[in-house]
């Protein structure tokens, strides 16, 4: 677009003073924009001004990552590494199957659909069972059972071409025989061993005349009661007279063994139950198979495990990469009490330890704010003008038994970027309440501190205060050892305390004297926590 | 001296996906400077928290190393990386709340970011109402922060880092017709909370340090 003196300069040629600045104009519209600006006093001072903020902005190339950043990012990518190496062993065969498993799970539907329908065919095809024709014929006491195909039967022997015998139970399963006589085609080679076998046994079952007829291709006789046609597939099993059906799947199970184990074998194998102590067998050794995968669920266990001191050393977290985990579980983030005396390599008398969830308020929930997934959970939402001290791994170490360190290192350096360790008061931890109201998360688990459910009950300092006012920073360094998140100023936070001087040596004053001062932080008639603030040693788990 | 002087990004990607982490280490060094400050720009967190998401960009390049196709720069999708880890990891909802209500009266910290400071008390201050440039990078850092993070990172990703259109809207998947106007419109506002704090004549002492 080419400038013309009919633009008012400020609203319109905004835009190409921008794009004359990163020499996005072509050559002819530079020049034009030019002597525009060089004409126009207004245009030009807005020209020089954003000029210099691009120019100041430029300065921020000087800046550099702090000392020693990326050592610190190599070893945190070979501990990544080592966090990985057994976790990947021990779920290779997860991820196989679920990389796999919908493929695994239709072939196994497709073999489940194969032997059911297998089963449902007898050996020549039809839609029947395998034991009644066969069973009929050694009795010789078929009723209405037609063979038809190109047979000769003369009185003593019996001789077919496989392919073509066929046994129907009645004419009512004409059209399925002509479905299973298309599938017999294709099936040929696993049904001619049962045919030969059906024959076999014929030849040397006593028939009797009128009972079981042997036709060549002539058309089947109609059962003249309609119960029996409608009695379907498996009216010939009841019908074979004098016998019980698992004496006739017994008998299969005999033959089978010389006739080899077509499919409709192995699924009457089954069925005569002989099958089941196998069946039984391998169902044990599938649940035998592997243990539970790694997930949150068992770090925080293990962290839980971590304070009453029964963890052995050698036990490792395992910790995967987080992106299919199931979220945690609200059950499994409690408390535990640390009521061991220090120097057992204990907690603290005074510290209880709990390990919190933190997950988005249910969206639609009454009189609480919605938040989506992608919003959680920002530490600085829940930390902004709250004071605690966050610890390290070795920190948090050296509050855990022995047995526990090691792991301690693991577990909050394997999921540094997931987990929050702090030691915080209750009257900070009122504050994080609040945040975590405001922020519209919630914090599950934290509940079952004894007390802190009177703390979630009472308004939260930062939200019973007046007018949203940053915490000045010499408020916020309250002891060396404690460390203040700076957060949006947005959020509710604590109005200035009028001693600064109290604030500043909080940890080195006595309970009491902290509780006083949680009640003068405290709006009047508010509840407070009958017993002196006590410090919370919380683990706040990221549930992304 | 560095094995890796003679190898490009690309080649030392290969060599980190077979699972060297010296040349992935390599790659650390070429790019941490540049990662630290469009973390510490687009985030509006200090050096500290900077530098943890810093790190972080690095472990999920690292982890998601296959993935990278090799379509473009290791460094820009480093700044994809980090873009997208910082708006929407550290981005709140309350500091959404309060951009959405951004005031331009609204008083900035001082540089020293101890004390709301009025605009006009800090001219008077000035011992001769100009200002270093130096100083007028504080004011901007302090502005930057005021804007909303799409803004910010286009502005951060053309004007700090140089970054081409195109590549800054890969690394923000958005149409290039977007960037130009997140950074044009971003450009102005800092150009009217710099205005607003430091006068006019403190943008122009800034000069233009040739910019084109």
């Amino acid at each position: 677009m080419t400038p013309t003196n009919d633009m008012n300069p400020m609203d319109d040629l905004t835009p190409l003073l921008h794009d004359l600045i990163d020499g996005r104009l072509p050559p002819d519209e530079s020049r034009a924009l030019e002597e525009r600006i060089a004409a126009d006093d207004d245009l030009r001072r807005r020209y020089a001004e954003l000029r210099s903020i691009v120019s100041g902005l430029r300065e921020f190339r000087n800046e550099r990552a702090p000392a020693g950043f990326s050592d610190r990012v190599l070893r945190e990518i070979a501990k990544v590494d080592e966090d990985r190496a057994p976790a990947a062993r021990a779920s290779a065969p997860l991820r196989l199957v679920s990389r796999y498993g919908s493929l695994a799970a239709a072939c196994v539907a497709v073999l489940t659909v194969g032997i059911l329908l297998s089963s449902r065919f007898d050996d020549r095809g039809s839609w029947s069972t395998l034991e009644a024709p066969r069973s009929a014929a050694e009795e010789g006491a078929v009723e209405r059972t037609y063979v038809k195909g190109d047979a000769a039967a003369p009185n003593d022997e019996v001789s077919a071409r496989a392919r073509d015998l066929r046994l129907e139970p009645g004419a009512s399963d004409a059209e399925s025989n002509e479905i299973a006589e298309a599938e017999t085609e294709t099936k040929e080679d696993q049904f001619d061993s049962g045919y030969a076998k059906a024959a076999r046994v014929r030849q040397e079952a006593p028939s009797r005349p009128g009972e079981g007829l042997v036709t060549g291709g002539s058309a089947p006789t109609e059962p003249s009661d309609e119960s029996e046609r409608s009695a379907g597939p498996v009216a010939p099993v009841a019908r074979a007279k004098g016998v019980e059906p698992d004496e006739a799947g017994r008998r299969e199970q005999l033959e089978s063994k010389d006739a080899g184990e077509s499919g409709a074998a192995v699924a009457a194998k089954l069925r005569d139950g002989s099958a089941d102590d196998d069946d039984a067998a391998e169902g044990a050794d599938d649940g035998a198979d592997g243990g539970p995968p790694p997930t949150r669920s068992r770090l925080v266990e293990l962290l839980q495990r971590l304070t009453e001191g029964d963890l052995p050393a050698v036990e490792a977290p395992a910790i995967s990469d987080g992106k299919a985990e199931p979220p945690l579980r609200s059950e499994v983030g409690r408390a535990s009490g640390g009521a061991k005396k220090q120097g057992e390599g204990a907690p603290e008398a005074d510290v209880l330890f709990a390990v919190v969830r933190v997950t988005p308020r249910v969206a639609g929930e009454a009189g609480k704010a919605e938040r989506s997934d992608e919003d959680v959970p920002p530490w600085e939402d829940l930390l902004a003008n709250v004071s605690y001290r966050r610890l390290n791994s070795e920190e948090l170490a050296a509050r855990l038994p022995p047995d526990g360190r090691a792991l301690a290192a693991q577990v909050v350096g394997g999921a540094a970027d997931r987990l929050r360790v702090l030691e915080i008061d209750e009257v900070d931890l009122t504050r994080l309440l609040g945040n975590a109201a405001a922020a519209g998360l919630s914090l599950d688990g934290l509940d079952s501190v004894p007390g802190v459910a009177a703390l979630a009950d009472a308004p939260s300092p930062g939200l019973v205060s007046g007018a949203p006012e940053s915490r000045a920073p010499e408020e916020e360094a309250i002891d060396p050892g404690r460390v203040t998140a700076a957060g949006p100023t947005s959020l509710p936070v604590t109005p200035p305390s009028p001693d600064l001087s109290k604030s500043k040596d909080r940890s080195k004053r006595g309970a009491g004297e902290r509780a006083k001062e949680g009640a003068d932080k405290a709006a009047p008639g508010e509840s407070q926590p009958a017993s002196p603030p006590r410090r919370i040693l919380i683990v706040l788990w990221d549930r992304r | 001296m560095n094995s890796f002087a003679n190898h490009d990004d690309d080649a030392l990607v290969t060599q980190a996906r077979s699972g060297d982490q010296a040349a992935f280490g390599e790659l650390v060094r070429r790019h941490q400077d540049a990662v630290f400050r469009v973390v510490r720009r687009t985030s509006r967190v200090d050096a500290d928290r900077a530098e943890d998401l810093a790190q972080e960009t690095f472990l999920r390049a690292y982890q998601a190393l296959d993935r990278f196709r090799g379509d473009g720069a290791f460094l820009h999708w480093l700044f994809r990386i980090a873009t997208n880890l910082t708006i929407n990891r550290v981005t709140t909802v309350a500091a959404r709340a309060e951009r959405r209500s951004m005031s331009l009266d609204a008083p900035v910290r001082s540089m020293d970011g101890e004390k709301p400071m009025d605009p006009a008390d800090e001219r008077a201050a000035a011992p001769d109402a100009r200002m270093e440039q130096s100083e007028l990078s504080v004011a901007l850092g302090e502005a930057l922060d005021r804007l909303p993070e799409e803004f910010r990172a286009a502005v951060v990703l053309r004007d700090v880092e140089g970054m081409e259109y195109d590549s800054i809207a890969a690394a923000l998947e958005v149409p290039i017709g977007t960037v130009r106007s997140r950074l044009h419109r971003g450009r102005e506002a800092l150009r009217e909370i710099v205005t607003r704090i430091y006068g006019v004549p403190a943008l122009e002492a800034g000069g233009d340090g040739g910019v084109r």
